[in-house]
């Protein structure tokens, strides 16, 4: 855990990482939504402080939706050039419900976690996995949290934002995964080996 | 915030350079979080936790069957085995859809994966092996490109912009219409309640979902306008075997065949039955057999033949036609070649007609109009007639010309005329398992009061044509185009993909592209197809590996049996089987049609179809047999479920046009001698007195036996229009051509020519039709063809990547003396040519013959297993959608990660080769796709694609 | 083939035959599988008047031992020659033949390659170290570096599969019946019928590893010299 925040911002850090955990989930588990939208334009300024750059550039209430909509398409579902957010695709194993799929879903079973029946996502999805730091965190987990970002959520997630870097045509989404990155580093610094 | 201590960097993101800014972005995330995202994303739940099972170092020993022939071990079976980790492998038996075979197989399951897949040993058919595409089905679910979500435009059509919608949004569109892109379409429900049902048109490639796809659109709906696509390979081998022999497919009983001759047909490589076709014509080479291969290329099939005759394109018929002459005429130690009893009991000629017809069909003939030498052509019809039993096995090499229907007419003339048919070790009408139809005999039934009667544009048989039985879908587009007839404002298709399977790519794409034809294209598909890069809504289908049906394939066990296709695993992502979309669209839409869907999911329609059956088969005496020909003891269902077969008859039928039917109550058509029920067939009693059997509409619909001498047989049966009961080899349906096709040929033949071939045009016999345009074929010209290879269909495999891997460019074929004089003495392996079309045009196609794209570049592949007048270049590849593995675009990355597999250094597009940006010129990591350059234009009988009749140059590029 | 390559296998001939004796840690030795009467020495009879080159084993393979891309464990040569009209096209699949004189066992230096008593030789990737002794060493070139893993990997007969009383999948799946499987020890079996009935070839004899892959068939100047791993996709 790192040590080096002062102690009242760790204390705020306890109760609500899983939360923040989960709104980065949202971001990437689907297209924005108006109401979430909504706020990110009223809270615009925070946003660029909070995440360094500004996520929202150009956009307005009336043309995020659509636009973001078609952005999210672009980079992660298709038809060209795009790159599916789930770790067997990322990590290179060419296929859909890789082996690492599998590893996700063993490490979930061990943890008492599985895919809600009707969630037809990828366990392996950055999503899930964000959701599964959330709740392993609710539950004072963190330990198997830092295991399971270290075993996964970490190793994809540089090529997962080189690919959003050099492909997105709007700061969404770079700012986004940017700030999904610094807040695992922090959260889950490597251990000197 | 501290902004001064060191945090290690594993993510070495070169943005996120100010250390303290991580502390920032945390805490200030956390403030964020009061922006009250009520509904924050969940996709996870607690669960028990799971003891881990230990893990088994063997399986359970398999019951499985072994095959005395290759060892004394099991093949793997529906009960499972262990994998390499000693995981268990669940088995599922279901059916491939890899290609049209529809072998039984066996998707193994380890830990909700599917990971391997056999050939089932129940299936009659295939036994227990399965071919390459076969074992690549895995491919197919897991493929990274797979369309796992709806998507619906929001640029330009073509322009490749999407954005997702949920399956419940994307129905709705669908159903109740909507916006898309913004511009305002009609739904499916408007199109229902008006009076124009017919604007609803449903295209579809591999559908195995025959009567629930007619159950929808026409008995509910009210909507005839459907599209195929049976022209792309055979429709004119199917009209060719209903001028004769009735019903398709013709089965090559070639296990037990003495002589097998092969015209155009890769049995070894491809073929409707392949697996199982490939398996028996191996059996009879191992039991020496002869084959003999007619082809333009030395394909595989040719490779294990005895012998490989080398075929000018086009001109296998007069090949059939000249060995039809030596049969008549010549005799083997006194005897003749042909069954005189056969022709003179089934058929409907006399030998003294046929050889007085043949006459001018000799060897030397046959040699100058096929390169074929006279001595050959005589050796081999005397070898095939006196080696019997014997079959021709014919397919798209065979029928995919301007003449491919007269082909295929003399092809069954001949087997016919040598006694072949319906005997063992013969030629063989098709036997199909069936189970009653849970939709059409039942839900229809039910509420028949709601059921419609189709309406239909004429837009899918082409204009002008004979007899297109089987339609001309690659026409279908132009016919949209042009109007007249009518154009769908819906136009969805399913798994078919006409933009690149079809000629004339560029003009296909104009055509679709254009919102002005079609307001409104759906396409559902497992892949981002080219075609369905043209859509406005896209639906993604389950794989054939997640859903249910009832499957049946002609049987070459020669005993009827149905197969099952039940969900290896559950469908991914959101994708949804075709079935269970016509249900959720039925629901929508309400009224009728909703009411003519009473069953919630797909496997509840195929359960009740088996029930129907069972009851059926109480009543009827009927029954059902075990994968080992014994009464079937334990309920269909759930042995349908587990052992993915149930047989319908024991053991193999043959001679079945001689199997003895009772007239009773049924009409006897004085002129035919057919027998048959003309209310079943909807004619009316002054129908049937004025016009006959012959004349009535669909009249065959009724046809129940031939009577010969005062009996009444089961005959051929006749389908798609009213042939009589015999094999008819006059045909009393091809006269009426004569004129159309002379009108397209008579400018390409000589004067010497045209008077006799018209007069046989007229006579109903097979005769001879030339391809016209090959007539002015100059010695600067060759003819192009398309073919097929063993690991690859024709265009749904490759998004798989084993396949893919194996075959991913397609060089084209040339004769290294032909290459030489056309190229230049240099010309070496590889080289890069031009490859452009010179095809004359048709009088009757005028402005119309020709493709948008002249010209391709292509690799040349120098073989000596060529004729050296044909250039040929498979079209298995040069897509320019359908994934990174078939276009060969996969996500550039800085790193090298391309999201596809990267493995070691072999893989074909990390040899720093990138796809083509124009994909009419030849790319490195997916070939070129010759149909830019291959016409539309259908065969004027049939309405077949001449896939391998286009005349091109070449020239190095 | 390099003249320092042949020097190499010549001495691992000889080093092979001296490791026998020294019983190298894990490993079998050479020429220790079961004799007839001892139990079961598993060999395959290709009939290659039969295969017809459709690449199914190659792929039903690929599937079942999990193979990444690149890499194959049982793969399909194809070779053509003559000229037109004459012309022939063979096609030759190939696999692991373990060897009764394995030239892999000999120069394995950790023990992961070893030869179980009914002759399949099998590969540990646990234990291997990744120094390529053994690819260098086989003459067939089956062999080959898994690239995450960095083991050398190769065809174990699907022994997982025997073991349970199923055949190999490349087995299984032909459709030519072309491959036959069984106990070499047993006179009654599939593989022991045919080698008493038909003339069979194996691959490169001259190396001496002594293979129990048998081809009924085998045109020696079609078999095209097996190649590596890495051109096995060139046309």
């Amino acid at each position: 855990m790192a040590a080096e925040n002062n102690s009242s911002s760790a204390q705020a850090t306890d109760s609500a990482l899983p939360t923040a955990l989960r709104l980065l989930a949202s971001v990437f588990a689907r297209e924005a939504d108006q109401p979430l939208l909504d706020q990110f334009i009223a809270r615009r300024d925070e946003l660029t402080d909070v995440l360094g750059r500004d996520p929202l550039g150009a956009l307005t209430a009336d043309n995020a939706l659509e636009a973001l909509a078609v952005e999210y398409c672009h980079l992660f579902i298709g038809p060209k050039g795009h790159l599916p957010p789930v770790e067997s695709i990322v990590l290179g194993e060419g296929q859909l419900w890789g082996p690492s799929t599998e590893a996700v879903v063993e490490f979930y079973e061990r943890c008492g976690i599985a895919s809600r029946s009707d969630e037809r996502t990828f366990p392996d999805h950055i999503s899930m996995e964000l959701d599964c730091l959330a709740m392993l965190e609710e539950t004072d987990r963190h330990a198997e949290a830092g295991n399971f970002a270290h075993l996964h959520l970490l190793r994809w997630l540089p090529g997962l934002l080189a690919h959003v870097q050099a492909n997105a045509s709007l700061a969404f989404y770079p700012a986004w995964l940017e700030g999904l990155q610094a807040t695992l580093a922090d959260e889950y610094p490597q251990t000197d080996k | 915030m501290t902004k001064d201590t060191k945090i290690t960097n594993p993510a070495g993101n070169k943005h996120d350079e100010d250390v303290g800014r991580r502390v920032a972005v945390k805490a200030g995330l956390l403030a964020a979080v009061g922006i009250g995202s009520g509904a924050l994303f969940h996709g996870l739940t607690s669960v028990a936790r799971a003891d881990k099972a230990p893990r088994s170092t063997s399986g359970p020993k398999t019951q499985g069957q072994a095959d005395p022939d290759i060892g004394e071990l099991a093949r793997a079976d529906v009960d499972g085995y262990a994998g390499r980790t000693g995981e268990k492998r669940v088995g599922v038996p279901t059916t491939c859809m890899q290609c049209i075979a529809a072998c039984g197989v066996i998707g193994y399951r380890e830990k909700g994966r599917i990971v391997k897949i056999e050939g089932n040993p129940h299936c009659p058919n295939n036994r227990g092996m399965i071919c390459a595409k076969g074992q690549a089905g895995v491919n197919q679910v897991y493929d990274p490109d797979r369309l796992l979500y709806p998507l619906v435009r929001t640029g330009k059509r073509g322009e490749g912009k999407w954005k997702r919608l949920s399956m419940k949004d994307a129905l709705d569109l669908l159903a109740f219409g909507g916006e898309i892109a913004g511009r305002k379409v009609d739904g499916l429900k408007t199109i229902y309640e008006s009076d124009k049902p017919q604007e609803f048109m449903f295209h579809y490639g591999r559908s195995r979902i025959k009567n629930a796809m007619n159950h929808f659109q026409k008995t509910a709906f009210g909507s005839g306008t459907q599209g195929n696509h049976t022209s792309i390979c055979e429709t004119a081998k199917w009209l060719g075997n209903e001028l004769t022999m009735g019903k398709h497919y013709d089965v090559n009983d070639a296990a037990y065949s003495k002589y097998i001759l092969i015209f155009g047909a890769n049995v070894l490589e491809a073929h409707t039955s392949h697996s199982y076709i490939a398996q028996r014509v191996i059996e009879a080479k191992a039991a020496r057999a002869k084959i003999v291969t007619f082809d333009v290329r030395l394909s595989n099939t040719a490779a294990k033949s005895d012998e490989w005759v080398p075929v000018l394109p086009g001109t296998d018929l007069a090949i059939i036609l000249a060995m039809t002459n030596v049969l008549l005429n010549e005799t083997v130690n006194g005897k003749v070649l042909y069954d005189e009893a056969f022709i003179t009991k089934w058929s409907n000629v006399t030998i003294e007609e046929l050889k007085a017809h043949y006459a001018r069909y000799t060897p030397e003939w046959g040699e100058s109009e096929s390169g074929v030498p006279a001595d050959t052509i005589k050796r081999l019809a005397i070898e095939y007639g006196s080696n019997k039993p014997s079959s021709i096995i014919t397919y798209r090499g065979f029928v995919g010309h301007y003449n491919g229907a007269q082909a295929e007419w003399a092809s069954k003339t001949l087997d016919a005329l040598a006694g072949n048919f319906n005997v063992k070790g013969g030629i063989t009408t098709k036997l199909g398992g069936k189970c009653k139809d849970g939709y059409n005999d039942k839900a229809a039934k039910d509420h028949a009061d709601l059921t419609r009667k189709a309406v239909k544009f004429k837009i899918s048989d082409g204009d002008d044509l004979h007899m297109p039985t089987h339609h001309s879908c690659q026409w279908i587009h132009e016919m949209i185009a042009e109007g007249s007839h009518g154009r769908p404002k819906i136009y969805m298709t399913y798994v078919y993909n006409g933009a690149y399977t079809t000629g004339d790519c560029q003009r296909n794409r104009e055509i679709l592209c254009n919102e002005e034809y079609i307001p409104f294209i759906v396409a559902v598909d497992v892949a981002m197809s080219e075609t369905a890069a043209c859509a406005d809504l896209i639906l993604p289908d389950a794989t054939y590996l997640e859903r249910w049906a009832m499957e049946s394939a002609a049987s070459y066990a020669q005993k009827k049996f149905v197969q099952i296709r039940q969900p290896v695993v559950k469908p991914l992502g959101e994708s949804m089987d075709m079935q269970d979309i016509f249900i959720q669209l039925a629901r929508r839409i309400g009224g009728g049609i909703n009411t003519l869907h009473p069953y919630d999911t797909a496997e509840k329609y195929v359960r009740t179809c088996v029930e129907l059956q069972t009851a059926d088969n109480a009543k009827s005496g009927k029954m059902f047999y075990d994968s080992n020909d014994q009464p079937l003891k334990s309920d269909p269902w759930e042995y349908f479920k587990r052992y993915g077969v149930l047989l319908q008859g024991n053991k193999p039928s043959y001679n079945t046009h001689a199997k003895a039917v009772s007239a009773e109550g049924k009409t006897v058509d004085a002129k035919t001698g057919v027998v048959w029920d003309p209310h079943k067939a909807h004619v009316s009693d002054t129908d049937v007195a004025s016009k006959g059997y012959t004349g009535s509409k669909n009249a065959y619909k009724g046809y129940v036996g031939q009577q010969i001498d005062g009996k009444t047989y089961a005959g051929f049966k006749p389908d798609k229009f009213n042939k009589s009961g015999r094999f008819e080899i006059r045909s009393g349906f091809m006269p009426s051509a004569a004129e159309k096709v002379m009108a397209d040929i008579k400018d390409f033949l000589t004067p010497e020519e045209a008077p006799w071939v018209a007069e046989h045009l007229k006579s109903g016999l097979p005769s001879w039709v030339p391809v016209p345009e090959h007539r002015k074929r100059t010695d600067k010209q060759l003819v192009m063809i398309s073919f097929k290879v063993n690991v690859q269909i024709h265009s749904r495999s490759q998004n798989c990547k084993w396949l893919q891997e194996v075959y991913h460019t397609n060089p084209a074929w040339l004769n290294p003396a032909t290459a030489r004089k056309m190229l230049g003495k240099g010309v070496k392996e590889g080289d890069l040519i031009r490859i452009k079309s010179e095809m004359p045009e048709l009088p009757w196609r005028k402005g119309k013959g020709s493709t948008s794209v002249s010209e391709i570049t292509a690799r040349v592949h120098l073989t000596e297993a060529i004729h050296p007048d044909a250039i040929a270049v498979s079209y298995h590849c040069g897509h320019w959608a359908y994934g990174r593995y078939a276009s060969g675009n996969p996500v550039e990355v800085e790193g090298g990660n391309t999201g596809a597999e990267p493995a070691g250094e072999n893989i074909w597009w990390q040899e720093g080769n990138k796809a083509a940006k124009d994909p009419t010129q030849w790319s490195e990591v997916a070939g070129v796709h010759p149909n830019w350059i291959i016409p539309n234009t259908p065969a004027r009988v049939s309405g077949q694609f001449r896939s391998n009749d286009t005349i091109v140059s070449i020239a190095k590029a | 083939m390099s003249i320092s390559r042949r020097n190499f296998l010549k001495g691992a001939g000889v080093a092979g035959a001296a490791a026998a004796s020294t019983a190298v840690p894990g490993c079998t030795g050479t020429r220790e599988t079961n004799k007839p009467g001892d139990g079961p020495r598993y060999g395959m009879v290709i009939d290659l008047r039969r295969c017809f080159g459709c690449h199914a084993c190659s792929i039903a393979c690929k599937a079942e031992q999990d193979v990444p891309l690149g890499r194959f464990k049982s793969w399909v040569n194809v070779s053509e020659r003559g000229s037109y009209p004459n012309v022939r096209r063979d096609f030759l699949p190939v696999l692991c033949n373990h060897c009764d004189n394995p030239p892999c066992v000999s120069v394995c230096p950790s023990g992961a390659t070893w030869q179980r008593k009914d002759g399949v030789v099998m590969q540990d990737d646990e234990i291997c170290i990744g120094c390529k002794y053994c690819i260098q060493a086989c003459p067939y070139g089956v062999r080959y570096t898994d690239p995450k893993k960095k083991s050398a990997e190769k065809c174990d007969f699907c022994v997982h599969r025997l073991d349970q009383g199923v055949l190999p999948a490349c087995v299984n799946t032909c459709n030519a019946r072309a491959r036959v499987f069984g106990d070499l020890n047993d006179p009654d079996s599939a593989v022991s019928r045919l080698l008493a009935s038909t003339p069979v070839q194996s691959l490169r004899p001259a190396m001496g590893t002594d293979p129990r892959v048998f081809y009924i068939g085998l045109d020696q100047a079609a078999a095209k010299p097996v190649k590596k791993q890495s051109s096995l996709l060139e046309a």
